[in-house]
């Protein structure tokens, strides 16, 4: 094989493998979790394994429970590759008027009337019939087999489907021990598919439910070895009923019984006004608002509390209900006592009235469901599982109780000085209430609690955490401020330096060169004479421009000065300037507590010192000269006195070095004072403040910023 | 022509029925034929699908909306209806009596119509007869049964009931025999449900749509609507009136074959 | 100083021109000094060597190309090396110590 050809194989492989892996998962997805099937006990405490289409399922003591009367309830499991099997169940009806069973080999369920493909098999009370059928979003029956003398409802039956091939056959054991079975053969029948519960216009209950895979044994031994007959969908043309029709009037009978209600019944509010004392019969019809902890109902004219109720079939908010005991007027409201509770029909929900706290307080809406806003103040639990909010509204506060081991993460969310909005039952009853406010509101789940707003952002911790932010950031500012500052400073050094060398290139040799052409002009000459005099004082001012160079050029240091070593440098400075002078003494004083002296201020004041120094040994002639560093609370002050000859401040000899020394005082905010006293020596002084602390050092890069604040320095220095 | 069907578990679930008009839009079917429980809350609804070029066929009920390309009605003739049963009513009670109509109810246009038609009936052709209560509609039948009781309890003597609806019908003959006054009292109701009661006389007469014809008319429309042929914007089914004489007749036996009812 | 009927001969190496020629003029005028030459680089000066004998080097330290610390080094691995006088603006101690150490007589 070449190259190419083993390269391409390869490829090929590779896609094949791919391709059977995808196909592998998807077939495994399609087929559902279920992969092959084996015997399996429903376990209907795992959620996730059934899939609800309408119906309010429940699950309790190892039943699972449809309490809803819609046409269509169904409970799926099971895999859609499931092709043999059975299932078996024990079902109970909880209504007289419809059909409650099992389904097999069903797919593409959805919610609504017979809203799937697949079988159905059941018991159906309303003509005591065995059922059998096919549902492809509409009802086929094949089967309706009688049973005698009636299927009973609130009784347990036991029941078998079964799909084996395209026979289908389903058997049922009465309670009375009998068995009655039937099976059809559906041509073209649907090959696989889901199991799961079904009801129809009324409540159901199963429980053991089991799924076996079914053999062709298995299939025999319910049919008793007979080939069943061919499904036909059974045509029921609703005129042609046979006479006698009575049987058909029983149904009708028990749907008019179980719904019939009594016509004597009261308003609510009429039984606020009975004698007091006395316990009167009353019959009343009302709409559930709350089940837990007391059953509260409500008609259009009010509310009551039915506490200690019998109730004859599990009843749930929104159920009207047919009550009779005795009413006992309250205050507020009515409480019915012994009372016998009996359900009419549901799905008939009371609309909450919205009021405000105030309105409730009044005790108007005693036992009625409202809808009330608050301000939460406070959290609780109590005793009995009560989990209580404590709310605030204008002028009156109230509580709000929950009952119920409910996930309370609902609960403990709620976050104080929030806003919130809940809907229940409006209470004065001092039970609830504990007489600390004027009502309270019984809420049948944590779930009516609705937040409408969180609480202010702007509470003490947050309004500090503000200001400490804004601080810490106005610092981190000025901190990076301070240190761009520094390197500019560096970097101005540094270009000092470089201009040190470049100075020294040009300038001083030049300076060397013009002296050593003055002098050997000079040698020419003799002494005397205005050119020799002339020449000798250019020689002198050569001499002295190239001092004030070298000076100029020494002092460019390259090293970024310490504040530490301000005053040695000074003296170093001095002592060099001296030199062979020993005549001159230098004494260098240093007061106070010395300090760190920024960067900018520690290179002014040397400077400024240099220029002192050279000034005072260069022009004064002193025997003494001393340098003073003294640190106070907030300034720096740098002395430089001498004992010279001193010189006149007026007489505009004020050269670049006095106004070198002065630009550099006024750039850092320092006071410069001259004073001079001729025949008895020159004290130049500098005053420099210290920052104490970042905000003042703030305050004043802002004053030495502002122009005013400058011109009041310059007038400063004289 | 594949055909998907379904409806709420409840008769008044409106919420559900909207629900499933939208998911049916959402799996692309070609067309959409739907009875609305309400008029009002279907407006929207239909003019969004009509807005993404899905044809419907509306049945049972005036929306308001005007019919054209896209949106066409199929009803049952309500003029008609109410006067079927005004008719009947004035009959059997020979032109004298008090009658009580119960099942009133605003959501749904065709039945003000019907009910409208009714009065005018009675008051222009059997000015004997009184209607001395009128009850509105409720939620389910059980209700309704309360309702009637209460009225047949009352003060006033009945002699006929009118129920306009489906659920007031049942109701209203449930409260004649929980009360005893099946023979006594006349009923004459509308859309067929019952039928046992038709053929012993504890229903007198029902006003039936022809629900079999509407249906057929609905997906002929919608065909058409789907080929591009124009289709008469309303048609109207004149109902059936079922009686105990003529229940077993062809007419009758065309619109209440179906194979799935549940038999009584 | 020993005295000597040769004048002395002296080559002037710096960079800039004013200090040559002032150095230039005022030696000049000396009888007992005779400029040799005004290098303005090392190389050069190092050619100026190799041509003609020369006694003193004026040096200065900071030059472009070869400097004079570099310079004396070289100097004094050849044989008949000037003597060196430093000339500088420059007063760094370590540069002094430098130039010394090299064999600069001042």
């Amino acid at each position: 094989m070449t190259m190419a050809g083993r390269r391409i194989a390869v490829a090929a492989g590779i896609v094949l493998l791919l391709a059977g892996g995808v196909a592998g998962v998807w077939l495994y997805r399609t087929l559902g979790h279920g992969g092959p099937l084996k015997t399996v006990y429903a376990a209907f405490d795992k959620q996730d394994d059934w899939k609800e289409y309408g119906g309010t399922w429940q699950y309790v003591d190892g039943v699972m429970r449809n309490i809803s009367d819609e046409r269509g309830a169904k409970l799926m499991s099971g895999s859609v590759g499931w092709t043999n099997y059975s299932v078996e169940a024990d079902v109970l009806l909880l209504g007289q008027y419809g059909d409650a069973g099992l389904i097999l080999r069903a797919s593409d369920e959805e919610q609504g009337v017979d809203a799937y493909h697949g079988y159905m098999a059941g018991l159906r009370d309303l003509d005591n019939a065995l059922l059998l059928g096919r549902a492809d979003y509409g009802w086929k029956e094949y089967v309706a087999k009688t049973i005698a003398p009636r299927v009973y409802a609130q009784q347990w039956y036991h029941l078998k489907f079964l799909a084996y091939g395209c026979d289908f056959a389903v058997a049922t054991t009465t309670p009375s021990g009998e068995t009655i079975s039937a099976a059809v053969e559906d041509p073209g029948c649907l090959p696989a598919g889901r199991f799961g519960l079904k009801s129809y216009n009324t409540g159901a209950e199963w429980k053991n439910v089991v799924v076996r895979p079914a053999t062709a044994q298995d299939l025999a031994s319910m049919t008793g070895g007979v080939t069943p007959p061919r499904a036909e969908p059974n045509a029921y043309p609703l005129g042609s009923i046979p006479a006698p029709y009575d049987r058909y009037f029983e149904p009708l009978q028990r749907d008019l019984e179980a719904h019939h209600s009594d016509i004597n019944a009261r308003t609510i509010d009429s039984l606020r006004l009975l004698p007091p004392d006395v316990s009167t019969q009353v019959t009343l019809h009302g709409v559930v608002t709350l089940t837990s902890p007391v059953l509260y109902v409500q008609d259009s004219t009010g509310g009551l509390a039915i506490p200690a109720a019998h109730i004859q079939a599990p009843v749930e908010i929104g159920d009207e209900i047919e009550a009779h005991g005795d009413a006992v007027p309250r205050d507020f409201s009515s409480v019915l006592e012994h009372a016998d509770v009996r359900p009419l029909w549901s799905h008939t929900p009371v609309l909450p009235v919205a009021v405000t706290a105030y309105q409730a307080s009044t005790g108007a809406f005693d036992a009625e469901y409202i809808e009330i806003e608050g301000v939460l103040q406070g959290k609780q639990d109590e005793e009995g599982n009560r989990h209580v909010l404590v709310l605030d509204d204008g002028s009156q506060s109230f509580r709000a109780i929950a009952v119920g081991e409910g996930p309370t993460a609902h609960f403990g969310n709620l976050k104080l000085r929030s806003r919130i909005r809940l809907r229940g039952i409006c209470v004065v009853d001092p039970a609830y209430t504990k007489d600390q406010t004027s009502f309270a509101v019984l809420l049948p789940s944590l779930r009516d609690v609705e937040v409408l707003a969180g609480p202010p952002w702007w509470t003490t911790g947050h309004v500090l955490a503000l200001i400490i932010g804004t601080l810490l950031l106005i610092l981190s500012g000025f901190a990076c401020y301070i240190q761009i500052e520094r390197w500019r400073m560096r970097a101005v050094l540094k270009e000092r330096e470089r201009l040190a060398h470049d100075m020294h290139d040009t300038l001083a040799q030049s300076f060397a060169g013009l002296g050593f052409q003055l002098e050997a002009m000079q040698q020419e000459l003799h002494e005397g004479g205005e050119v020799a005099s002339q020449l000798k004082l250019a020689r002198a001012m050569v001499r002295d421009s190239h001092e004030e160079a070298r000076r100029s050029i020494a002092a460019l240091r390259p090293d970024p000065l310490e504040s530490a070593e301000l005053l040695p440098a000074l003296k170093s400075c001095a002592a060099r300037m001296i030199n062979s002078n020993t005549a001159i003494q230098i004494e260098t004083v240093c007061e106070g507590s010395e300090r760190s002296i920024p960067l900018r201020t520690a290179d002014a004041l040397l400077h400024i010192g240099q220029e002192a120094i050279t000034n005072a040994v260069r022009h004064a002639h002193p025997s003494h000269v001393r340098i003073m560093l003294m640190y106070a609370k907030n300034s720096v002050e740098l002395v430089v006195a001498d004992d010279g000859c001193g010189f006149h401040l007026s007489s505009g000899s004020a050269g670049f070095g006095t106004r070198g020394m002065q630009r550099r005082a006024a750039a850092i905010g320092a006071k410069l004072k001259l004073s001079s006293v001729a025949g008895r020596g020159t004290t130049v002084r500098v005053s420099a403040s210290l920052p104490l602390s970042f905000p003042k050092a703030l305050w004043r890069t802002v004053r030495m910023v502002q122009p005013w604040k400058r011109d009041r320095n310059e007038h400063d220095m004289q | 022509m594949e055909i998907y069907w379904n409806a709420p578990m409840r008769d008044d679930d409106m919420p559900s029925q909207i629900a499933l008009v939208e998911r049916s839009v959402a799996r692309g079917y070609g067309g959409i034929v739907v009875a609305p429980i309400e008029t009002l809350p279907m407006r929207t609804p239909i003019r969004r699908l009509m807005a993404r070029g899905v044809p419907v066929v509306v049945v049972g009920t005036d929306l308001g909306i005007p019919a054209g390309p896209g949106l066409s009605y199929v009803m049952s003739d309500e003029q008609l209806a109410g006067q079927m049963a005004g008719r009947r009513i004035g009959t059997i009670l020979h032109g004298q009596g008090n009658v009580a109509i119960v099942g009133i109810r605003p959501q749904l246009t065709s039945l003000v119509e019907r009910e409208r038609s009714l009065e005018a009936t009675l008051v222009r052709e059997f000015p004997g007869i009184r209607v001395v209560v009128r009850r509105f509609g409720l939620a389910g039948a059980p209700q309704e049964q309360l309702s009637a009781n209460e009225i047949l309890s009352g003060g006033e003597r009945i002699d006929a009931i009118a129920a306009l609806t489906l659920g007031s019908t049942r109701g209203a003959y449930y409260a004649l025999v929980a009360t005893g006054k099946e023979k006594t009292v006349k009923l004459v109701g509308f859309d067929q449900d019952l039928i046992p009661p038709l053929r012993t006389g504890g229903i007198d007469a029902v006003v039936a749509q022809n629900t079999y014809a509407m249906g057929r008319i609905a997906i002929e429309k919608l065909d058409q609507e789907r080929h591009g042929i124009a289709t008469p914007g309303v048609t109207r089914v004149p109902p059936v009136l079922m009686t105990q004489e003529n229940i077993d007749s062809a007419e009758i036996h065309a619109i209440l074959d179906l194979s799935w009812w549940k038999g009584q | 100083m020993t005295c000597s009927e040769r004048p002395v001969r002296i080559l002037i190496v710096d960079d800039h021109p004013v200090v040559r020629a002032g150095l230039l003029t005022l030696l000049g005028k000396e009888p007992r000094l005779a400029v040799v030459g005004a290098a303005h680089c090392g190389e050069e000066a190092i050619s100026t060597i190799a041509a003609a004998p020369v006694d003193v080097l004026l040096l200065d330290l900071r030059m472009p190309g070869i400097s004079g610390i570099d310079l004396l080094g070289i100097l004094r691995r050849g044989n008949r090396a000037p003597a060196v006088i430093i000339l500088s603006s420059y007063e760094y101690e370590e540069e002094i110590y430098q130039a010394v150490k090299a064999g600069a007589r001042g």
